[in-house]
């Protein structure tokens, strides 16, 4: 019997009240931490708010050599608009996200989310770059950075490339980033003229995480050939999920309610969650998600449509 | 690793002190300071038991790390007594028992003092989405809320 690396068999995880011997840097500018990340490779994280790296290593998922951290470098914190698309810097806090006025006025499933993530002590901390870099399946910003089509910014010492959020998330903590980018941010274009949006969040407690998070954008509702339904979800599956198949359920000249039903059902056979080391899964059963998935969608889409609150 | 000089104002007086990269701002405060108040509980961000004011900003400070607070300014619950005289909140706090064991009290207290300070005329529905961020086990939110109520009415009032 080999004796070697016991904790990763063991069914108990000891919660470390220490977290792990590394070398920390503060950087003040993107250049700096570029180098270091060069340097480092996957040794190194990057973090801005460590609400969720100081969970991860206390929990003795992560055993980081270098810590950079983002907090000081001033174009990652910036929102702006250039017109068409809206840059939104990786280390903007959720607290930012909330009192936001480009935000509010022209991304409010966003404004949703930052409003339901956490609570007040977290959402100071919290960064929205943190929040996708982390690939949760439960990552609150990732269902309406979908809905909007974000794509995440990646820099690297030899250059800057775009990904669409859909490929950049690909499994459970698990990005297609490269060991030496970093997040820089995330661009959105602009949603269609006239196209409401939002998210809904389904938790346990005020600073849990979404047991079931629906993002929608719906426009040009009247008209079935241009019209516009856009879905996406977290915590149904091992990535956020966009709902493809909703773009065409919803271009077809049937009842409203019926096309509603008919992406309910699509959603439901996305779902994958995965299950625990003792197979089971601590928020919810399937059954239950599910049932999240009918009702929700259903609410969230009357709400944007005819402006009912059902739930 | 590497011990990292660092400079804290802890309620008001000027601190330098030498940390290890890898312990938290609790630690600094707790094992290095003394500053009893500041207790670690679940030290997973989600008890908020851990809770100071950091640049005026109640945060979990289990889930600061130690060098990142460097040149900050931290309240502690010890920090809110001026001249032997308990703050607005506090007071509120003893006439409205808003406290039980009093382990989440000095918590409680802070982000109390956040929300007189930040929130003129806080409503019901405002203080409890702030006291979120706290778990108090003996569940004696009621007369936490009161608590508060009370202390930005004082204030309001121009008590002091």
């Amino acid at each position: 019997m080999s004796v070697g690396n016991t904790r990763k068999e063991s069914a108990v995880v000891l919660w470390r009240e220490y977290f792990p011997r590394y070398e920390y840097f503060k950087v003040s500018s993107l250049e700096e931490a570029l180098k270091l990340k060069a340097e480092y490779g996957e040794n190194a994280y990057i973090g801005a708010g460590f609400t969720c790296l100081t969970r991860r290593m206390r929990a003795g998922k992560i055993f980081p050599k270098y810590i950079i951290d983002i907090k000081g470098v001033e174009e990652l914190k910036k929102i702006e608009s250039n017109g068409d698309e809206i840059f939104i810097g990786s280390a903007v806090t959720f607290h930012e996200l909330k009192a936001n006025s480009l935000i509010a006025e022209h991304l409010p499933a966003l404004r949703d989310a930052a409003l339901g993530y956490g609570d007040l002590e977290l959402s100071y901390r919290a960064t929205i770059g943190g929040n996708i870099g982390n690939a949760s399946p439960q990552a609150d910003s990732a269902a309406p950075l979908l809905v909007y089509r974000a794509r995440v910014v990646l820099k690297s010492l030899s250059g800057e490339r775009e990904l669409p959020l859909e490929e950049f998330i690909v499994g459970v903590n698990k990005t297609a980033i490269k060991p030496d980018e970093i997040i820089t941010g995330f661009r959105i274009p602009h949603p269609p003229a006239g196209s409401k949006s939002g998210y809904l969040k389904f938790k346990r407690s005020a600073e849990d995480r979404a047991v079931v998070g629906i993002a929608a954008l719906v426009a040009n509702i009247k008209e079935p050939s241009q019209r516009t339904v856009r879905l996406a979800y977290v915590s149904i599956a091992k990535t956020p999920v966009y709902l493809r198949e909703a773009e065409e359920i919803f271009k077809k000249d049937e009842p409203i309610n019926k096309l509603i039903n008919e992406a309910v059902e699509a959603a439901q056979s996305k779902y994958d969650m995965p299950v625990g080391k003792r197979g089971i899964d601590l928020r919810a059963t399937k059954e239950y998600r599910l049932h999240l998935i009918k009702i929700g969608t259903k609410a969230l889409l009357k709400k944007l449509i005819e402006g009912v609150e059902v739930l | 690793m590497k011990p990292v000089r660092i400079t804290l104002t802890v309620n008001g007086i000027k601190r330098e002190l030498d940390v290890m990269p890898n312990e938290s701002l609790l630690h600094v405060l707790r094992d290095r300071l003394h500053i009893i108040s500041v207790k670690g509980n679940c030290f997973r961000g989600e008890c908020g038991i851990c809770t100071v004011l950091m640049n005026g900003r109640p945060v979990k400070s289990c889930q600061v790390l130690a060098p990142e607070a460097d040149g900050s300014e931290i309240v502690t619950l010890e920090g809110l007594v001026k001249n032997g005289e308990p703050s607005l909140v506090q007071k509120a706090f003893l006439e409205e028992f808003g406290y039980q064991c009093g382990f989440c009290t000095s918590a409680f207290v802070l982000l109390g003092e956040w929300i007189i300070n930040n929130i003129p005329n806080p409503t019901e529905e405002q203080i409890k989405e702030v006291l979120n961020a706290v778990v108090c086990r003996c569940t004696g939110y009621q007369q936490i809320i009161k608590a508060i109520m009370k202390a930005a009415q004082w204030k309001r009032e121009g008590k002091s």
